[in-house]
């Protein structure tokens, strides 16, 4: 089989969506959040709703629908986490009766991450969802030439 | 109007709330408030780095009651939009409360009347 032009384009593309993933969908990044937020516990899957666009051209203002999952009591808290920001831990909010379990809202994304919302129930159990949202130009990279700093 | 106590940088805060609605209805709130939310990694073509100031906390208060605090922090947009939903269960004031990390504050006050149903 000859290898074209285009072949070769393809493998070179495919090869450098291999080499860019591992990075962007990389776990430890949560793990020092959930850390840092919840001590020792870890969120179970589920029992919150996450709405957000799986692609955004800027990473300046990306809106967000968190809600709690109407199948299950209602938690106390729900928070936000962008693992991949300067600062991952992004919001979170306490909502009492007789306000709804939900919050929508608008956030900065770095660049393309795993969004992960949380909620949090009285007894201390945690639940999470994720959402990959691949961000095109991220946060804060503007014409003057600002930038992220790690 | 809002009441300031030295508002920093939060500006004239628009809030979408109806004067009326009927007991038990579910109300919709939509907030924004101008404000940079400056992270503190922003570096100017000086090589200065933009301090950090932000809105950390918005809070609603509903006849007394507090149904919503949120803790903000830099990951938040410029000019926080938040959006969130009650039930409507006795007529009562509404407070808005926007506080930056520099102690200043703006707060608005906004009347719902619930008819019986």
């Amino acid at each position: 089989m000859r290898f074209s032009r285009r072949r070769l384009l393809e493998a070179a593309g495919a090869g450098l969506v291999i080499a860019v993933l591992p990075r962007a969908l990389r776990a430890d990044d949560l793990e020092a959040v959930f850390g840092r937020l919840f001590g020792d516990r870890r969120p179970e899957d589920g029992g919150v709703i996450l709405q957000v666009s799986s692609l955004v051209e800027s990473g300046n203002s990306v809106a967000v629908t968190v809600r709690a999952d109407p199948d299950r009591p209602r938690p106390r808290h729900l928070h936000l986490v962008m693992p991949r920001n300067p600062t991952p831990w992004g919001l979170s909010v306490e909502l009492q009766a007789p306000a709804v379990p939900e919050l929508a809202t608008r956030v900065r994304l770095a660049g393309t991450q795993n969004l992960t919302a949380i909620a949090e129930w009285d007894d201390g159990s945690l639940g999470a969802t994720a959402v990959s949202v691949m961000v095109t130009r991220g946060a804060c990279i503007d014409e003057n030439f600002e930038q992220w700093v790690r | 109007m809002s009441e300031e106590q030295g508002a920093g940088l939060i500006g004239e805060p628009r809030i979408r709330l109806p004067d009326r609605a009927r007991a038990g209805e579910v109300v919709q709130v939509r907030t924004l408030v101008a404000h940079p939310m400056e992270t503190g990694y922003r570096i100017t073509t000086n090589g200065e780095t933009v301090p950090r100031r932000i809105i950390e906390r918005f809070r609603c208060r509903y006849d007394g009651r507090l149904i919503l605090d949120a803790e903000l922090r830099p990951a938040m947009a410029a000019n926080p939009y938040l959006e969130f939903r009650f039930v409507a269960d006795r007529s009562g004031e509404l407070v808005f409360e926007w506080i930056e990390d520099t102690g200043a504050r703006r707060r608005v006050r906004r009347r719902l009347e619930v008819d019986e149903a």
